[in-house]
This record gives C-alpha cells, sequence and structure tokens, in this order.
C-alpha cells in the first residue's frame, strides 16, 4: 500500500514509467542501469510495472540508504534493499555480493548499478565486474539493460534538493547468450547496451 | 459564463460525434489521424471541465491551477533546455520559490508587485545566484534561457489568474467570465486554424517553423474566431465591435506566440514539449497562445475598461510592517 503510494508518487513527480518489460518470465532477473543520482533506484523501482516492482529489490549503497530513519524506513520497509557495503569485504571473509547472490537465490530480481558509484554530469563510467560475477553464478537469469536520462539533473551528486524536471527510462531487450565470453567482452557489451539508450532527452515520438 | 459554456459544450459534443462517425469510417492508412483527433477531443473534455470547476470556484482555485500550469510548463521548458549542473540551486529557486511567490503575489490581489515581481527582482535574483557558483561558462546563455523561461512560463500565464482580479466599472464579479472569454477565444482561433486548415489549407505560412500551419487554416480560423468572439462579447464588458477587435488582437498575439515557441522547439530539436496531455503533447503545446496572447489582453483591457488598478499591497501587509 504505502509502497504503491510511493511508487505513483515518484512516476508522477519524475514522469518516469514503463509500460511493458520484454523478456519479463516471472524468473528473477537482474536490471542493471547507469547511476547519476540518489533517486536511480528509488525511480527504477517505481516506474516497473507493479507485478515486477513487488519482488524486485534495488542493491544500494548501506552509507547512504542507513543514514536517517526516513531512508531506513524506505530501504528497509518499503522497497526491500540489499544493501552493500562499499568499503572493503565483510568481516566473515565471504564474497562482497553475497547479500545479491541471498536475493537472487530467493527468486527475487534485482537492480543493480554497473558503475559502482554515480558519475558527475551524467557521462558513463566503466563498469565493475559484480554482474559478470552475477551472470556466471546464475545464468537463468535475464540481464535487462535499462537507460536512465536527466536524473543527474533533478538530483545531481552533492545535491540535496531535487528539481522536478521531466526523467525517462528505456528498458533494453535482455543481453543475448554469448558462449564463452571473457569478462571483459561481456562488460563492454552491457555497458554499450545502457550507453545505447542515452542520448539527449528528447520528446519527439509522436 | 452558462451561455459561454453552453456553447463550449456544444461544440465538444458535435466535435465527438464527428470523431465517433470518423472512426468508422477511417480508411486504415487514415486511422493514426483519427485516432490524434479523437485523443484530442477527449482531452479538450477534461481540460474545458476542469478550467470551468476552478473558474465556478472562486479566484483562489483559478490561482492555484495556473499555478500549476506555469509550475508543469517550466518543468517541460527547462527539461528540454540543457542547463548545466551548476544550474541546479537557481533552479530550485526559480521553481519552489519565486514561481509560488509570483501567484501568492497575484492571488492576495498585489498588482503593483505582482506585475513587477519576476521581470525585476526574479531578473536579477537569477544572475547572482548563477553567480555565486562561480561557474563562467555559458553564462549568459543559460541564465537567458532560464529568464527566458520565467517570463513565459511564469509570469507571462500568471496575467490569466490577474484578469480575475482587475477592477472594471459596472463589471464587478464578472471576472471570470471574461477570463473565460480570453480562454476560450484564444484556444478556439488554435482549433478553427486546425480545421479550416484540414478541411482548405494549401498554402504554408511558416514551412520551417510549423509544417502543419497553412494561410488558408490561420485567415479562416481568426475570422471564424472572431465572429465567434461577437457573439461571446455579450458576456464581457465589450460591446459587439470591440469584442471583435479585442478577439483579433489576441489572436495575432497567440498566432505568434505559437510560432515563437515552435522556432524555439525546432531549435532543440523536438516535436512537442512533453507528453502531458493526450493527443496535444505537452502543457506547453497547448498554452503556447496563450502565453503571448495574455499579458496584451490584460493591459488592453485594464487600460480601455478598467477603472485603474490599485498598485499598493493589501492593508495586512502594510499592517504587519507596523505602518
Amino acid at each position: 500500500m504505502t509502497a504503491d503510494l510511493l511508487a505513483m508518487l515518484v512516476r508522477f513527480a519524475t514522469g518516469v514509467s514503463v509500460g511493458k518489460v520484454e523478456g519479463w518470465t516471472g524468473k528473477p532477473c537482474v536490471f542493471f542501469a547507469n547511476h547519476s543520482s540518489n533517486l536511480d533506484a528509488l525511480v527504477i523501482w517505481s516506474a516497473l510495472p507493479r507485478e515486477i516492482r513487488i519482488q524486485t529489490s534495488p542493491v544500494a549503497a548501506q552509507d547512504y540508504w542507513t543514514k536517517n530513519w526516513l531512508r531506513r524506513w524506505i530501504s528497509g520497509k518499503v522497497f526491500n534493499a540489499v544493501l552493500l557495503n562499499r568499503k572493503g569485504r565483510p568481516e566473515d571473509r565471504s564474497h562482497p555480493l553475497q547479500a545479491v547472490f541471498d536475493m537472487l537465490g530467493k527468486g527475487r530480481s534485482i537492480i543493480i548499478f554497473p558503475e559502482g558509484t554515480r558519475s558527475q554530469e551524467g557521462d558513463l563510467l566503466k563498469f565493475k565486474p559484480g554482474i559478470f560475477h552475477l551472470k556466471e553464478r546464475y545464468p537463468d537469469c535475464a540481464m535487462i539493460p535499462i537507460s536512465l536520462q536527466n536524473l543527474n539533473r533533478i538530483l545531481p551528486k552533492g545535491q540535496s534538493l531535487p528539481v522536478p524536471l521531466i526523467g525517462r527510462i528505456t528498458v533494453h531487450p535482455q543481453l543475448g547468450e554469448v558462449e564463452d565470453e571473457s569478462r571483459e567482452d561481456f562488460l563492454a557489451r552491457a555497458r554499450a547496451a545502457v550507453a545505447s539508450g542515452l542520448q539527449k532527452i528528447k520528446c519527439d515520438e509522436d | 459564463m452558462i451561455w459561454m459554456m453552453a456553447g463550449v459544450l456544444a461544440v465538444l459534443l458535435v466535435a465527438s460525434i464527428a470523431g465517433l462517425v470518423m472512426a468508422r469510417r477511417a480508411t486504415p492508412e487514415k486511422k493514426a489521424g483519427v485516432a490524434n483527433y479523437n485523443a484530442r477531443t477527449k482531452s479538450w473534455w477534461v481540460m474545458v471541465g476542469v478550467f470551468a470547476v476552478t473558474l465556478y470556484l472562486g479566484h483562489w482555485t483559478t490561482v492555484v491551477l495556473f499555478c500549476l500550469i506555469s509550475f508543469l510548463a517550466l518543468r517541460e521548458f527547462i527539461t528540454l533546455n540543457e542547463t548545466k549542473g551548476c544550474d541546479h540551486k537557481v533552479l530550485f529557486w526559480c521553481f519552489f520559490v519565486i514561481l509560488p511567490i509570483q501567484y501568492f503575489l497575484v492571488g492576495i490581489r498585489w498588482y503593483g508587485l505582482a506585475s513587477i515581481f519576476i521581470p525585476v527582482y526574479g531578473f536579477i535574483f537569477i544572475p547572482i545566484r548563477k553567480v555565486l557558483t562561480g561557474e563562467t561558462k555559458d553564462f549568459l546563455s543559460t541564465t537567458a534561457k532560464i529568464q527566458w523561461g520565467m517570463l513565459t512560463c511564469v509570469y507571462f500565464v500568471s496575467h490569466m489568474p490577474m484578469i480575475m482580479t482587475l477592477p472594471i466599472k459596472g463589471w464587478e464579479g464578472g471576472n471570470g467570465a471574461l477570463l473565460f472569454f480570453f480562454v476560450a477565444t484564444v484556444q478556439a482561433s488554435d482549433v478553427f486554424q486546425y480545421v479550416w486548415g484540414k478541411l482548405i489549407g494549401k498554402h504554408r505560412i511558416a514551412p520551417k517553423l510549423s509544417p502543419n500551419k497553412t494561410v488558408e487554416g490561420t485567415v479562416g480560423g481568426i475570422l471564424t474566431t472572431v465572429l465567434l468572439a461577437v457573439g461571446m462579447s455579450f458576456a464581457t464588458p465589450f460591446n459587439p465591435w470591440q469584442g471583435a477587435m479585442m478577439a483579433l488582437v489576441v489572436c495575432l498575439a497567440g498566432f505568434f506566440g505559437g510560432l515563437v515557441m515552435s522556432a524555439i522547439k525546432r531549435d532543440l530539436g523536438a516535436k512537442d514539449w512533453g507528453n502531458a496531455i493526450a493527443g496535444h503533447g505537452g502543457v506547453m503545446d497547448r498554452i503556447d497562445s496563450l502565453c503571448f496572447a495574455a499579458p496584451i489582453f490584460f493591459h488592453l483591457t485594464g487600460f480601455y475598461f478598467g477603472t485603474g488598478i490599485d498598485p499598493s499591497p493589501p492593508d495586512w501587509i502594510f499592517h504587519a510592517f507596523g505602518k
């Protein structure tokens, strides 16, 4: 209920929504997107159709999302985020992405930002190898690229107050299978898919 | 007012029925055009409904409605105009401080400040806030874009609710009808230009700016609207002759407003300002002609028919400052 309301509010405020996700079969999948704003996770999660949203968890930075009660409440209760500690390995020396693996193992989809950090001015940084490990461990999960535009203008890095511009989200078809692909090739292919939806924002479709 | 409303509803009804008939008869290659026509008509019902209800509820609801329209239009304008990262703070001020203050001033009927607030204080504030960021690249062009956005989307649009506060001798309480007359005239002009253009349009009037505008459509549309305005003039302080002249002036201003806005749009490489209103495009696509016509209509009406607007602040502001 609260979650639906929040999603509606975010869709209304940013003008971002997704009609249909191709390749969605109900099985867990990995949505990966460019990262330019603290709003990104919230916006993608809100934009997804309800049946996908209720079983999708964003992967988010622990330091940011546990800072105050509101963020803790949103990340914990509303969208069930997987919070990652970005500083070093966990104490029990498990895999840094263990929490993400657990989430996929439980049958939930995830939203992840392979750049690892927010880019300044909205350009696309190099992808970290995390999503490659995800693909290796869960080869059945569809890898779905997402491009977010204008979010870095709505809430840029280093700003605390948003400006109400219109954002745009493009959900691309899932990445196809390529036999014996190296890590670098896979990351480059994933990055190119996200980059393909990042031209200047235009409202030219009729 | 009731008669004008009834007239608009009758036109909408005819348009909707025509749409239904066309949808039945449409050949496959014309399907898209008819679907767009029907989406437009549907949106008109919603827009007319919302506008009529807010006018009926009074002057504050009208102020709030136009405040919202300004907000959405400014948002479309700034989204398409690439502003820089360093403009973030000044944009926040524009959306959440300057814009609401402008409408608050209109709401409390402080004409003296509302009529200069954005061009004087807003325009001085915007470059000052920008200069505080220390960024000099494209300083003038981004400042100018933001100022232009504030001028057209906020300042010009706010002249429509200002019509609600214009004192006219022997016309007390009739300002809602006057605002309705203005909006109906300018929008009817858009609609009739579109209809005449579709029916008999041949010669393009501004092929580079607006490929759908034709000489036949423009002339036919404006003439039809002037006749319509003559018919509506009994609901305004104008006599039929004055009503016709007013309509001609606002139609021309609206026509050029539309052209100017489409020039900006083309330059930015977009067809529409957004997709907020089904069939029409963005909010800005619907109000571009109103923007330019509103201040002219407001001042001409005030000049000829007004009893002089009091520019001093409301009494409670004087009291608040102990005067």
